[in-house]
């Protein structure tokens, strides 16, 4: 009988054993804590002027109440529960959907092979799947909020100037069901940063286009649904938003980004270049040309120009911080402790991820949703982050190639690193870089927290070395060049109106 | 005391035990009550090749992936129809390409008890039906989510029935199937990843004689779920099927003392390495102490 019990217990032991989903975290609805109504008065970032004239006065404000009332009459179980979702934050969530996106495409471009496996000595980029590098990704994302920014400010100025009344305030017996931006509704703020988002993403990557579209459906007939628009406040953000979105758009065809990964210029360059340190080499198998030389070329959004924030030349090979840097990186790769392989892998931001710059995306989403911000003040803190770390990408891919140093492993090959090696320059350190500038442009917005953005900074960089990814020296000069720039968009923020 | 009844219990979780994952099958012999027995092994598992979801794979970047692990074990038999089990291993894993650092650590402690329920005799033989279940869990915090690693770092939790036949004059055939649970493991990431449950099957087939014992054996382990190996995936999350054969050889080379060497080959797999193991040991028979 003891046999018989001890077995039932160890076959129940196989039934607990068994796993439960994951749960993401369940957000509720997020209700803004102002209107912000003051911000018609508020500097957009690029579409300085003309933003009132690109849509039309809305109807009159009892056009649509029926249309709102016969769509909450006939609400699904499927439209309450998008209602629930996009009511935990559409800009917030929009900006989610981004990051899924880019990290998907966080994979450099594959090596063409022969169908016996030999390498042709070329890589296969398709240019409607763009590499999501990290310079790539800052550019997409300050595009993107930027965009979101811009037609927002336009569209609370158009609010406040037409001041068409909510459905539930023309007809009492509207019932709500997701919280309001108190804000007058045409046209739509949520149409207008689905929009923006869809047609700037869509514009990087066409085959997510049926995906970004089928989200904003789902977004915008949610807000109806809820009866917190009429579709033609719908329509009316939807073509503000397309209307911003382009001129966005305009600018990334023209700010440089085409020429960034010019090789052939790279290989001259490189080839005529004398250096009193090892130069860089590409470490990969087959050897991969580097990323985005010219990527310091690219119009920056708050700066001028990145030679402006050129730390100097490197130390020289046999100089004491040269040879002390490289006996932390031979210390570290035998000694290395398992809270420093931690700190390397947490700040990795590999491929496959949405990439070091927008790993602060997540820090300030959740400042944003803890301070319950307006949709407007929440696109304003990330189109100053974004522009940030876009410029940060600037000046940094500048620094990289011009000095063009060597990695740790180049130098001496006793080193060991536990994360991958990124495939371009050392000098100066990335993930430094726009942590700097992102620490402090969110410490800006959020002050109590800005000591704790800046040690995060400085462990991200940190990360790096205890990675063997960089030597300490390119750290500490990238985190200086992005607080520099962080502070320079800090500068911008607090003359826009907004303070 | 004969190789028959203590020796073969060790033989066998130190020879099919995965380097990278240190709890294993048991086998089908009962230890016998008050018999314990004490086992010391090294073992070897390297491969170039990996399957990514199905897709056979080499990767320059990291070239020759080795396992190396020692493992300390023991059995002992409480009574006649109940054994404990635990075990422990060192497990060092590296690569010979792309400058990863090699991780060494002190890899999942796992306890196990065995039970024969019901058995009945033959002749020529016997029939032994047993049912064990077992618990494994890292011992130190060693990382998870990189190419180069010893483990997935989850508690496991394993249940598995064992069927066994074997003739009086050595030659024995068993099978068993079990349960793998796993629960979630934090990567340094900054998030939680669910490992996969598997379901196992094995069957093994040798002799079992006074002085030495061999058999042939092969193992199919199916995930219940999972991601596949890919950019920005976490590795303790990838689901892992594979199909393994072996076989183990031990000889009695003193009274209470014998020598174990092991070998095994992955046939097929998901998001596994095309590992080849070869594994020796050295096996003791503590004093009979009497049992319950």
């Amino acid at each position: 009988m003891i046999r018989l019990v001890l077995a039932c217990v160890l076959v129940v032991g196989i039934c607990i054993s068994c796993d439960s989903p994951v749960e993401g975290p369940q957000y509720g609805d997020l209700v803004p804590s102002s209107t912000d109504s003051a911000a018609i008065a508020w500097n957009p970032l690029f579409v300085l002027s003309g933003g009132d004239s690109l849509i039309s006065a809305p109807p009159a404000a009892d056009e649509g109440i029926s249309a709102v009332k016969e769509a909450i009459a006939n609400r699904t179980e499927a439209q309450n529960k998008a209602i629930r979702t996009w009511n935990t934050g559409t800009y917030l969530r929009w900006n989610e959907l981004t990051r899924n996106i880019v990290a998907r495409y966080n994979v450099a471009p594959l090596a063409e092979r022969t169908p016996n496996g030999t390498f042709t000595g070329r890589f296969l980029p398709d240019p409607n799947k763009p590499f999501a590098s990290p310079p790539f990704t800052a550019r997409l994302y300050a595009l993107v909020n930027a965009g979101q920014y811009d037609a927002l400010i336009w569209a609370w100025r158009l609010k406040y100037q037409h001041r068409r009344p909510a459905p539930s305030t023309v007809d009492p017996t509207i019932v709500t069901a997701g919280p309001s931006s108190g804000t007058p509704s045409y046209p739509n703020e949520d149409a207008v940063v689905s929009r923006v988002t869809v047609e700037i993403v869509s514009f990087f990557y066409p085959g997510e286009r049926a995906y970004l579209e089928a989200q904003l459906q789902e977004c915008t007939s949610s807000r109806v649904a809820a009866g917190l628009a009429r579709p033609s406040d719908i329509a009316g953000g939807d073509s503000l938003g397309r209307r911003v979105a382009a001129l966005l758009i305009d600018r990334a065809k023209n700010d440089g980004f085409s020429k960034a990964d010019d090789q052939a210029r790279w290989k001259a360059v490189d080839a005529a270049m004398v250096t009193t340190w090892p130069k860089w080499r590409s470490t990969e198998t087959p050897t991969r040309p580097p990323m985005l030389p010219f990527f310091g070329e690219v119009k920056p959004w708050n700066i001028t120009d990145a030679a402006s924030f050129d730390p100097g030349p490197p130390p020289s090979e046999g100089t004491a911080v040269y040879d002390t840097d490289m006996d932390e990186m031979r210390s570290i790769s035998v000694g290395r402790t398992r809270e420093q392989i931690r700190i390397a892998n947490y700040w990795s931001d590999g491929e496959g991820t949405f990439t070091p710059p927008i790993h602060w995306h997540l820090f300030a989403a959740e400042r944003l949703r803890e301070a319950r911000f307006s949709m407007i003040r929440m696109a304003r803190v990330m189109a100053y982050t974004s522009t940030s770390l876009h410029d940060a990408a600037v000046v940094c891919w500048y620094t990289k190639y011009k000095y063009n140093t060597a990695r740790p492993i180049t130098i001496d090959n006793v080193v060991r690193m536990p994360i991958g090696l990124p495939n371009f320059p050392g000098y100066s350190s990335g993930h430094s870089t726009f942590s700097g500038a992102a620490a402090t442009v969110l410490g800006h917005f959020f002050p109590s927290y800005s000591q704790g953005y800046m040690m995060m900074a400085r462990e991200a960089g940190d990360s790096r070395v205890y990675g063997c990814i960089h030597v300490r020296i390119d750290c500490t000069v990238g985190l200086k060049q992005g607080q520099d720039i962080g502070a320079v968009a800090v500068a911008r923020a607090v003359q826009d109106g907004a303070e | 005391m004969n190789i028959k009844s203590c020796c073969i219990g060790a033989a066998l979780w130190l020879c099919l035990a995965p380097a990278l994952h240190a709890q294993g099958l048991l086998g089908g012999f009962m230890q016998g009550a008050g018999r314990t027995t004490v086992a010391l092994s090294y073992s070897s598992e390297w491969y170039d090749k990996y399957y990514i979801a199905n897709r056979e794979t080499t990767n320059p970047g990291l070239g020759t992936i080795s396992t190396s692990s020692v493992s300390m074990y023991a059995v002992s038999g409480i009574t006649s129809w109940l054994d404990v089990v635990a075990n422990v291993p060192w497990v060092r894993a590296s690569s010979n390409a792309g400058f990863w650092a090699p991780v060494g650590a002190l890899q999942d402690l796992s306890f196990a008890l065995r039970a024969r329920p019901y058995y009945t005799t033959f002749d020529d033989g016997q029939l032994d039906v047993m049912v064990a279940g077992a618990v494994g869990f890292p011992v130190t915090n060693y990382p998870t989510d990189q190419p180069v690693t010893v483990g997935h770092g989850a508690t496991s939790i394993d249940g598995r029935l064992i069927v066994q036949y074997r003739a009086w004059s050595g030659p024995f055939i068993s099978a068993q199937a079990g349960y793998i649970g796993r629960g979630k493991v934090s990567v340094d990431r900054g998030f939680d990843v669910d490992v996969p449950d598997a379901f196992e099957i094995s069957a093994r087939a040798g002799i079992a004689l006074t002085s030495w014992y061999g058999d042939v054996w092969v193992q199919s382990q199916v995930a219940q779920s999972g991601t596949s190996i890919g950019p920005g995936v976490a590795f303790p999350s990838n689901g892992q099927n594979f199909v393994r054969v072996g076989g183990t050889l031990v000889y009695n080379l003193i009274p209470n003392f014998s020598l174990m060497a092991g070998i095994a080959g992955t046939l097929d797999g998901r998001n596994v390495g095309q590992a080849t193991r070869v594994s020796g040991g050295i096996i003791y028979n503590l004093p009979v102490w009497g049992g319950l």
